[in-house]
Parts: C-alpha cells; sequence; structure tokens
C-alpha cells in the first residue's frame, strides 16, 4: 500500500500519522485477497480520518468509495488535501462517530481511535485531546461505537479497529463476538511503551 | 459534498426524529469536477443507492434531466453504458461547495463549508 504525502500539513490541531496508523494500513494490506474476493468493498468509512492517511490509501489500495468523520473540522479539511493531493476521492463529513451515517450501507469501517487512558475529563477537552483521550481503560470513546455495529454494517461488512493492551482487547473482542461479529486479533505491533494490536470484526465468512 | 455521500447521510441521530432521511440540499454553489468512469463500480454503487433520494437530490441541485425517476424504468441497466455514465455524472462529478441539508422532520439546518457538512449536534438535541 502506498503511503501518501502529509507534509503540506502542520500537525497542531490534528493527529500527525505515527506506528499505529501505519499499523492499521499495514493490517488491511495483509487482508487484501480475503478484502477483494469476500468483502468486495465498495463504501469505506473512516471514523476519525485525521490526517486523512489511512483512508486515503485503502482509497487508492481498494478502489472505493471513501466516507471520512472527524469531529474536528480542521481533521476534515486535512483529510480533503491529502485525499487530493493522492488523487483518491474522500468525502468527508464533520461529525460524532458514525451518528449522521445511514445502516447497512457500510462495508469496510476503519477506526484508529482515541485508546490513551486518561481521566474522563480529558477526553475531547481539546481537539488534539480528542486524537488520543480515550478515558477509563482508553475505551469511553470505542465503547460508545460497539453498539451501532451490526446495523451500520452491510451483509458482508467488516471493521478494523485499533487498541492498545490496556484497552482489554479480549473483552472488546468478546463485545463484538456478542454481537455477532466474527472477530480476530489480526497483528501485534510493540510501539515504544505502546503494545498495539488491529482487531478486526467481520460479518463476512473468515476462510 | 458529492450526492453519493448525500444518500448516505441522515438526520436520525437528533432526539424525536424517527426516519430523518432524505435530508433536503439547498446549494448556493455546486461545482462539476471530473472523476474516472468505472462501469464495475457503478454497478456496485447503484445497489447501493437509495434512488428515491438521489433522484430528489438531483432535482434540488438541477440535474434531475440527467437520471430517470424510477430505476425500474430502465431494462438491465447493468449493461446500459450510456446510463451508467449518467449515474457516475450524477452521484460522483456533482458536487455541492457551499449550501445546507435540512431535517425534513424538524427542519434543523447543517451548513456545507468548502464542501464539507457540518453534522455535528449540540448537547440538547441528541
Amino acid at each position: 500500500m502506498e503511503t501518501p504525502f502529509t507534509n503540506h500539513l502542520s500537525f497542531e490541531h490534528i493527529y500527525e500519522p505515527a506506528e499505529d496508523s501505519f499499523l492499521l494500513m499495514d493490517a488491511i494490506e495483509a487482508d487484501d485477497f480475503w478484502l477483494r474476493e469476500t468483502v468486495k468493498p465498495t463504501i469505506c468509512l473512516e471514523i476519525g480520518s485525521g490526517s486523512g492517511i489511512v483512508c486515503s490509501a485503502v482509497a487508492k489500495f481498494l478502489n472505493v468509495f471513501c466516507l471520512a468523520t472527524d469531529i474536528n473540522s480542521l481533521a476534515c479539511r486535512a483529510t480533503r488535501e491529502t485525499a487530493q493531493r493522492a488523487g483518491v476521492i474522500v468525502e468527508c463529513v464533520n461529525a460524532d462517530l458514525v451518528k449522521p451515517v445511514v445502516t447497512g450501507k457500510i462495508d469496510m469501517l476503519i477506526f484508529n481511535p482515541p485508546y490513551v487512558p486518561t481521566e474522563n475529563y480529558e477526553v475531547a477537552s481539546s481537539n488534539i485531546a480528542h486524537t488520543w483521550a480515550g478515558g477509563l481503560n482508553g475505551r469511553q470513546v470505542m465503547d460508545r461505537l460497539f453498539p451501532l455495529l451490526p446495523e451500520l454494517l452491510s451483509e458482508r461488512g467488516v471493521f478494523y479497529l485499533v487498541l492498545l493492551e490496556q484497552n482489554r482487547p479480549q473483552e472488546v473482542e468478546r463485545i463484538l463476538q456478542m454481537q455477532g461479529l466474527e472477530c480476530q486479533i489480526v497483528m501485534k505491533r510493540r510501539a515504544g511503551i505502546e503494545k498495539l494490536c488491529v482487531l478486526r470484526a467481520s460479518k463476512a465468512q473468515i476462510i | 459534498m458529492k450526492l453519493l455521500t448525500h444518500n448516505m447521510l441522515s438526520s436520525r441521530c437528533i432526539k424525536g426524529v424517527s426516519v430523518g432521511y432524505p435530508l433536503k440540499i439547498s446549494a448556493k454553489n455546486v461545482r462539476l469536477v471530473n472523476c474516472d468512469f468505472d462501469t464495475d463500480f457503478t454497478v456496485r454503487i447503484i445497489q447501493k443507492l437509495d434512488w428515491n433520494a438521489l433522484w430528489e437530490a438531483a432535482e434540488s441541485v438541477g440535474h434531475a434531466d440527467d437520471i430517470p425517476k424510477n430505476l425500474s424504468d430502465i431494462d438491465d441497466y447493468d449493461k446500459n453504458d450510456e446510463f451508467l455514465r449518467k449515474v457516475h455524472h450524477v452521484v460522483l462529478e456533482v458536487e455541492v461547495i457551499e449550501g445546507e441539508l435540512e431535517c425534513p422532520e424538524t427542519g434543523r439546518k447543517f451548513p456545507i463549508e468548502d464542501g464539507v457538512p457540518n453534522m455535528l449536534l449540540n448537547e440538547d438535541e441528541v
């Protein structure tokens, strides 16, 4: 997967792509065959697209129509610029998680959430806090999304989520399995002090 | 905002709204862009579309003549190159740059600035 340029951006108010972003891209790239043959995604949605590096790379790699939401309007602008520079279509909506997105259409959902465990008051306390502060166990923001997944995803839909070890990946797996999604940790990587992984939760059959 | 994006958005997230779809478009500035046409991709997109919502959206930005009001009027649309190119044009090449989306039930307006709809709600609306 080609890494889109982001050197036109300033990272004062948006998240600068880092190891977690690249891990997510690598995990999707590793599923290349399965995605093309089984999921056959037409519409992809990235939540919290930030710089736009992941959705722009995915749009190019899989030839999908990409939607992106971000709660920070500056991130929406950054995502548009990055997509434009990469020569791909990514449509941005300034929104909280997936609130305005209609149900049953999303074939591929991507989320690199604010996963760092913090005090709850730190969550959403500024543009940049939105990108990392995750509240109790780093789960406060992602936990709001989980109940919406079965309705949001199309019948073959798949969800890729970045997690930190402190987010209790096994517990997240159990929550998503109870919603009828097939779950698997598809990639793990240590980045400095962070033990990161990517969880895949899918309605489509896993080969 | 492309009309394909509009097709995927609702205001159901507002407290008390039951359907919130389709959102009405008032466009102040519409731009046409060029996108590469791909037959297979366009067929797959049509299968995802709410056709009524697309037609209403096309009408509100002055492009209703490009597509039929009912998809069932077109036989074997997946083999109809002329039709597929028109759909491709309406869903991907027509962009609302400035304007508003409006909730069909409450009249709540969501501004579109620089092509990006602002769908954020206040705390008392959710």
